[in-house]
C-alpha cells in the first residue's frame, strides 16, 4: 500500500425538501475513486455543481460518505484517530476563513493548542518556522488578518494548514480568487513545499491553466461522476473524454488573439442524472441510444481512466 | 482587423473620456483610484481594461457611468458620448442616457438582479423608462430579449425569479436587460470572472454576436489576460490607478512595453508550456496608497527600475487621445526578453 491517499466508491447524496411533505435526494458524488501519492499534486476540475467540494469535505472528513471508504496511508478513515492533523484545508477566501479578531500568532496557535501538548516555547518555535517557511516575517505574528494583502492573507491560510505538518493538504480553490501576479506566487510556494516537505496536496481549481502548471495528475468531475483522471500530460494534451475535450476548447489562450472559443449556446441546460445512463449523454456530441441506456464503465486507456464508450 | 483599426482612428470615436481621475475620502485623507485616465472606444470596437485588484478598473468604468458615490469623489475628467459630455450634465439629464445609450453588466449577476421582482419585470423595466410601449409590447420585447441571449425556455424564464436560474442564466438576463434599448455602448465590469469556464465561453461568444449585429463600442474590465485575448481589440493596462500601456491585443502579447505588462504576462500559467516548472511572479505587491509616492509607481517592483525611476514620474507618452500605442516608462522594453516562454 504505497498510496498516501485513497479513496474507494465515494458516493455522497443530500436530502432537500421539496414540496410541503416530500423530500428529494440529491445524489452528488457518485462511485468517486481516487489514489494520492505522497509529494503528489492531483488537480480536481469540474464546473460549479459537479461535487468537488463535496469531495473535498469528504476528504478531510467533514462530513461521511454514504457509501465508500477512505484511507490515509492504508488505514481506514474510521480508525485514523490523528485525521483533522494530518489532512488539513485551506479556502478559497481567506477573509472569510481566517478569524478577524485574532492575531496570527493566535490563529496559527490554536490547532497547535487544540491538537498538540507542547509548551510555549515549542510552540513558538513551531509557529515562527512555519511563517518562514511560507515567506512571512516573524515580526507579521503579531499582525491582524485585515493587514496583509490578498497574496500574503493566503500565506498566511497556508501556513495554518501547515503548523502541524500535514501529510495532505486539502485547496479548495485556494488561488482561484487572487491577481495573477500573487496567483503566480501562491503556486509556486505550493510547489515548494511540495519539494521541501514533501506535503500532498489536494488540488481543487477550475482552471485548467493552473493545472497544468502544478499538478501530477487531474481528475475531471462532471455531475458528481469521475468522468476522465490520468497524468496531466495525457489528459491536458490528449484529452479522451468528449466532455474534457469541450472544457479545454472552452479556454481562451491568452496570446492567441480574437480566436473564437467554442461555446456553443445549444449545449445550455440542465444536467439530468439517471442511474442508467451517462450523466452526459444530453450534452454529448457523440451520444447514441446506448449511452442513454446504460452506464459506460471505467476504461483503462494507457494508464488513464475513461467513463466513456466511445473512448479509445 | 489592422485596416479596420487604423481607420478608427481617423474618425470621431463613439466614447471619449479625458483625464478622469477617481479619489476616494478616508479619514479625511485622499487616496487616487484612478487618476487622469484617456480612453476611447469606437463604435463596434472592444476596449478591455486589465489591471489587479485596487488598479483602478472599477473606479474608471464606474466614473464613466457616473455611478461614482461617497466616499468617492469624482476629481476631474470628461466622458463624452457622441459628443455629449455626461459628467456635466445633472443626474437628472444623465438618467435619459443610462441605460439607453449606454449600459453597464456587473461581476455577479445573482447580487444585481432584485430577488424580488421576476426576470420579466426586471427586464420591462428598463424599457419602461426609455420607451412608450405597451405592457404588451414591453413583454415581447422581453421574450425577444431573452431568445436573443440564447435562453432555450423563454417564457419559462420571464416567468422565474433570480435565485430559481443558475448563474449564466442570470448573466444572459443581465445582458438582456444592458442590451435592451440598444444601446451604443456596453460596459461589462468583470461579467465573466464568477462563471465556470464553459459558460464563459458561451457569454464571450454572445457578447461579441451581439456586437458585430448592432455595432455597439464594448468596454470590458477584467484582470483575466486569456479572455482579453479572445474578445478585445484594444487593451488598456492600469497599474495602481494609472495608465501604464496602451495598445492593440496583438502589441499587448506579442512586444510589451511596460515592465508590468510583461511580468503581468509572464505569471500567466499558460505561458509555461512545461510542467511543474516555477511561476515567475512579481514581487511585492501593488501600493496601498499613492499620494506619498514620488517616481514611477511600479518601481519597487520593476526588474528594470533605476535611480530616475524613483526620482522622477514618467508620463504616458504617445498620443493622449487618440487608442494609438502608449507607454508610461523612462526605459520601454523593445520585445520579450525571454522568447522562448510563449504561450503554446
Amino acid at each position: 500500500m504505497s498510496e498516501l491517499l485513497e479513496a474507494r466508491s465515494i458516493s455522497k447524496a443530500y436530502q432537500i425538501k421539496s414540496g410541503l411533505l416530500g423530500t428529494a435526494v440529491t445524489s452528488v458524488l457518485h462511485d468517486i475513486s481516487f489514489k494520492l501519492g505522497s509529494g503528489q499534486i492531483l488537480a480536481v476540475v469540474g464546473e460549479s455543481g459537479s461535487g468537488k467540494s463535496t469531495l473535498a469535505r469528504q476528504v478531510v472528513m467533514l462530513e461521511q460518505p454514504d457509501s465508500g471508504e477512505m484511507f490515509l496511508e492504508g488505514i481506514p478513515y474510521a480508525s485514523c484517530s490523528d485525521l483533522h492533523q494530518r489532512i488539513r484545508m485551506i479556502f478559497q477566501n481567506p477573509i472569510a476563513s481566517l478569524n478577524p479578531r485574532k492575531r496570527v500568532y493566535q490563529l496559527l496557535e490554536e490547532p497547535l493548542i487544540n491538537y498538540k501538548n507542547l509548551s510555549r516555547s515549542e510552540r513558538d518555535d513551531i509557529i515562527y518556522q512555519t511563517l518562514e517557511q511560507v515567506g512571512l516575517d516573524r515580526d507579521q505574528s503579531q499582525l491582524y488578518p485585515h493587514m496583509f494583502s490578498g497574496g500574503q492573507r493566503q500565506r498566511v491560510a497556508i501556513s495554518r494548514a501547515l503548523v502541524l505538518q500535514p501529510r495532505v493538504i486539502v485547496a479548495d480553490e485556494a488561488v482561484s480568487a487572487l491577481d495573477v501576479s500573487v496567483q503566480a506566487q501562491i503556486l509556486n510556494l505550493m510547489m515548494d513545499l511540495r519539494d521541501e516537505l514533501g506535503t500532498s496536496w489536494f488540488f481543487i481549481t477550475h482552471d485548467i491553466s493552473v493545472v497544468n502548471v502544478i499538478a501530477d495528475r487531474v481528475m475531471v468531475l462532471y455531475a458528481g461522476r469521475v468522468m476522465e483522471t490520468g497524468s496531466v500530460k495525457q489528459v491536458l494534451e490528449t484529452p479522451a473524454h468528449p466532455y474534457t475535450q469541450k472544457l479545454l476548447r472552452s479556454v481562451p489562450v491568452a496570446g492567441n488573439t480574437r480566436a473564437l472559443i467554442n461555446g456553443d449556446l445549444s449545449t445550455a441546460g440542465d444536467v439530468i442524472t439517471s442511474a442508467s445512463s451517462c450523466v452526459y449523454w444530453n450534452k454529448c456530441p457523440l451520444a447514441d441510444s446506448r449511452c442513454v441506456e446504460s452506464v459506460p464503465p471505467m476504461i483503462n486507456l494507457d494508464n488513464r481512466l475513461v467513463a466513456c464508450f466511445k473512448a479509445g | 482587423m489592422s485596416v479596420q483599426l487604423s481607420a478608427n482612428n481617423y474618425r470621431t470615436p463613439l466614447l471619449n473620456v479625458e483625464n478622469l481621475s477617481v479619489d476616494f475620502e478616508q479619514n479625511g485623507r485622499n487616496n487616487s483610484a484612478a487618476e487622469s485616465v484617456y480612453l476611447n472606444v469606437h463604435a463596434g470596437e472592444t476596449v478591455a481594461i486589465v489591471g489587479e485588484s485596487g488598479s483602478g478598473k472599477s473606479a474608471t468604468s464606474l466614473a464613466i457611468m457616473g455611478l461614482i458615490r461617497k466616499p468617492g469623489v469624482l476629481r476631474s475628467g470628461k466622458v463624452k458620448l457622441n459628443g455629449v459630455d455626461l459628467l456635466a450634465l445633472s443626474s437628472r439629464q444623465r438618467r435619459r442616457y443610462l441605460g439607453k445609450d449606454i449600459s453597464m453588466i456587473f461581476q455577479e449577476p445573482t447580487v444585481s438582479l432584485n430577488p424580488s421582482f421576476t426576470i420579466a419585470q426586471q427586464i420591462s423595466e428598463a424599457l419602461k423608462c426609455h420607451g412608450k410601449m405597451t405592457r404588451a409590447q414591453r413583454y415581447s420585447r422581453a421574450l425577444e430579449l431573452i431568445r436573443e441571449v440564447g435562453i432555450t425556455d423563454p417564457e419559462k424564464c420571464l416567468q422565474s425569479w433570480p435565485h430559481q436560474l443558475s448563474g449564466g442564466m442570470n448573466q444572459r438576463v443581465m445582458i438582456a436587460m444592458a442590451i435592451s434599448c440598444n444601446p451604443s455602448l456596453l460596459i461589462a465590469d468583470e461579467p465573466t470572472t464568477a462563471l465556470d469556464v464553459t459558460v464563459q465561453a458561451q457569454i464571450l461568444n454572445l457578447l461579441h454576436r451581439l456586437q458585430q449585429k448592432n455595432n455597439m463600442g464594448m468596454i470590458f474590465v477584467t484582470h483575466d489576460l486569456s479572455v482579453v485575448s479572445s474578445i478585445a481589440h484594444n487593451v488598456v493596462v492600469m497599474y495602481a490607478g494609472q495608465v501604464v500601456e496602451r495598445c492593440s491585443v496583438d502589441d499587448l502579447f506579442q512586444c510589451p512595453r511596460h515592465p508590468y505588462t510583461e511580468a503581468l504576462l509572464k505569471s500567466l500559467p499558460a505561458y509555461h508550456s512545461n510542467t511543474n516548472k516555477r511561476l515567475s511572479s512579481i514581487k511585492g505587491s501593488p501600493p496601498g496608497t499613492v499620494e506619498s509616492m514620488s517616481g514611477c509607481r511600479f518601481y519597487s517592483r520593476c526588474n528594470y527600475a533605476k535611480n530616475d525611476c524613483r526620482q522622477s514620474t514618467p508620463d504616458l507618452l504617445g498620443e493622449p487621445d487618440s487608442n494609438s500605442r502608449a507607454v508610461r516608462c523612462f526605459r520601454p522594453l523593445k520585445a520579450l526578453s525571454t522568447s522562448n516562454d510563449r504561450p503554446v
